[in-house]
């Protein structure tokens, strides 16, 4: 609890910091529809300028539950200013994974995770876009409990949504949790992930959204990830800024009435999942 | 009829084979689990009470308050008669600390049949239970000598012959069960009487407390039983607990309700002699 107000008060305080420069931005997407560089002592809006217009997007799957997390009604929620806040003053490279939701259903041997995590890197999200993303998510993960295997393709002839779809990419990934008497839970899930920019014209926002391509997957009933990203508020088009990257992930999976393995497995993942794209995109 | 006998060894068999197969689901989570020390867990386990603590529980209240519980919620069959059997409130009852006090060391097996009924028409009630003591610092790990798979070339036992193979292997099918093993049973002679009986049964295999690999329960019903022309009921519940350091207990209780198709005596005594067999073959398989 003293954690929680803890964050909430800085992420407040920040808030209120930013909430100057959230006028200035504002006012010039009206007038000029982008906002001018930041001079130095405030930072650009971006949540408020990303939330209004993440929802335009015309994306290939329905994620307005996990969107909803960090935009509502075209407005930020306070979740996503904490991890806005939370990304600029943490140490590099460290990552708190925190579990916003956990749902067990002990009836249907199902388990929900809603997961987010923040951080922030130098590069602008210009740069963050250009990067294969894909790849530092996909990859081999191992531990004494879990082996996840990962791959992914780019979809060379799915034409584009959009003038903001920048890429498609399929990912298959293969998930093995060990026993101690060589008996494995094995499971296997193929997904799409969809990079756009969000705002025409704007650099600095980017949107990624992974999504479950199966059409029937026993294990797994939902696999969204959202990967926000957006500069941190010291430049706009001008090379000036890093990036905050924000991402949301929900699982909805078949425990198989091992619902502390399964949040092991998945809390695990998440990390390492953070982790390989922080590595990727720390520079 | 005579295949009616068979089966019933057939399923103590199983029974055993399958409790022996518990595996744990928590390959890097050492088991929270403790042990007396070796003076009291000798007295312990010559009294039939086992020392083991599960989560700082005694091991007995972790199977008689949580497993009929996980059991149930898997909804196979109805067990709750043969936890009756060995579990009385939170504790043990005196047949299950008889028979783990009695566990098999080696030497010429004892199976207790502790229940003969025969009603109308023949039908037989019969229940059989005995205990083996293993040298498996938990019962998970006697997963990795696939159990099942010993029974394929026959268990043959003075006058009777069972042969049961695995017709299939699944992991984690669900309800907290880290595997579920098909069975075919093969009776081939009832204490000198050469009958053909095949029949199936499942057998799966729960942990009772997630991330304990200390404490484990399989179960083991039959398959298709509104078609079995032999049995009305075949069920069996094999617990695995670890017991003093680096031994292990595997107790099985199987009850059978039979057909009319066997004399009686013939039928008890050729499950005896099976039972005998597999308590044999388990336990040289597991202390080779």
């Amino acid at each position: 609890m003293y954690k929680d107000y803890g964050l909430t008060v800085t992420a407040g305080l920040i808030s209120l910091s930013m909430g100057f420069g959230a006028c200035k931005a504002k006012k010039d997407i009206v007038t000029q529809e982008a906002p001018q560089s930041a001079n130095s002592a405030v930072l650009l809006d971006y949540p408020s300028l990303y939330c209004e217009h993440v929802g335009r997007l015309k994306l290939r799957t329905d994620v307005s539950k996990e969107l909803n997390i960090f935009c509502l009604d075209g407005k930020p929620t306070q979740q996503l200013l904490d991890f806005r806040s939370k990304s600029l003053s943490a140490e590099p490279g460290k990552i708190d994974i925190v579990t916003l939701e956990i749902e067990q259903n002990d009836e249907k041997d199902s388990s929900r995770f809603v997961i987010a995590w923040s951080f922030h890197v130098p590069i602008r999200p210009f740069v963050v876009k250009s990067r294969p993303i894909y790849e530092y998510i996909a990859r081999t993960y191992q531990t004494e409990t879990i082996k996840f295997t990962g791959n992914s393709q780019k979809r060379k002839d799915d034409p584009l949504d959009s003038g903001l779809h920048l890429w498609s990419v399929d990912m298959n990934y293969a998930l093995e949790v060990k026993g101690t008497s060589g008996i494995t839970l094995n499971n296997t899930r193929k997904t799409q992930y969809n990079l756009y920019q969000v705002q025409s014209g704007n650099e600095e926002m980017g949107f990624g959204v992974e999504h479950l391509v199966d059409g029937i997957n026993p294990d797994f009933t939902r696999s969204t990830m959202l990967n926000l990203s957006f500069n941190d508020g010291k430049g706009y088009n001008d090379g000036q800024g890093g990036a905050v990257v924000v991402t949301v992930l929900q699982f909805e999976v078949n425990n198989q009435g091992f619902p502390a393995t399964a949040k092991q497995s998945v809390l695990e993942i998440a990390q390492y999942i953070a982790n390989g794209m922080y590595e990727g995109l720390k520079q | 009829m005579k295949n009616g006998i068979y089966i019933a060894i057939g399923l103590s068999l199983l029974t055993i084979t399958a409790s022996c197969a518990k595996k744990s689901f928590d390959g890097a989570k050492p088991a929270a689990s403790t042990t007396a020390s070796d003076a009291s867990a000798a007295t312990a386990a010559s009294n039939g009470t086992l020392p083991t603590l599960i989560d700082n529980r005694v091991a007995e209240e972790v199977l008689c308050q949580d497993g009929p519980k996980v059991i149930s919620a898997a909804n196979k069959d109805d067990f709750s008669g043969l936890f009756k059997l060995i579990c009385e409130g939170n504790t043990t009852t005196p047949l299950f600390k008889d028979l783990i006090a009695k566990a098999y060391k080696g030497g010429e097996p004892v199976p207790q049949v502790y229940r003969m009924d025969v009603g109308d028409l023949y039908i037989t009630t019969l229940g059989v239970a005995y205990a083996i003591k293993a040298s498996l610092p938990n019962p998970s790990l006697f997963a990795e000598l696939k159990p099942h798979d010993i029974f394929a070339s026959g268990i043959k036992e003075a006058n009777s012959e069972l042969v049961i193979k695995v017709e299939g292997r699944e992991n984690f099918p669900g309800k907290r069960a880290v595997e579920k093993v098909t069975l075919n049973y093969d009776l081939r002679n009832a204490n000198g009487a050469g009958i053909f009986d095949q029949r199936r049964t499942e057998f799966n295999t729960y942990l009772l407390v997630e991330g304990n690999r200390d404490i484990t329960v399989s179960t083991e019903h039959l398959l298709d039983a509104e078609k079995n022309r032999n049995y009305h009921t075949a069920r069996g519940l094999t617990i695995g607990v670890k017991g003093e350091e680096g031994q292990t207990y595997f107790l099985f209780v199987t009850e059978l309700v039979i057909k009319n198709q066997i004399d009686p005596p013939r039928m008890k005594q050729t499950i005896t002699e099976l039972n005998r067999g597999v308590m044999k073959l388990l336990y040289n398989h597991i202390n080779k």
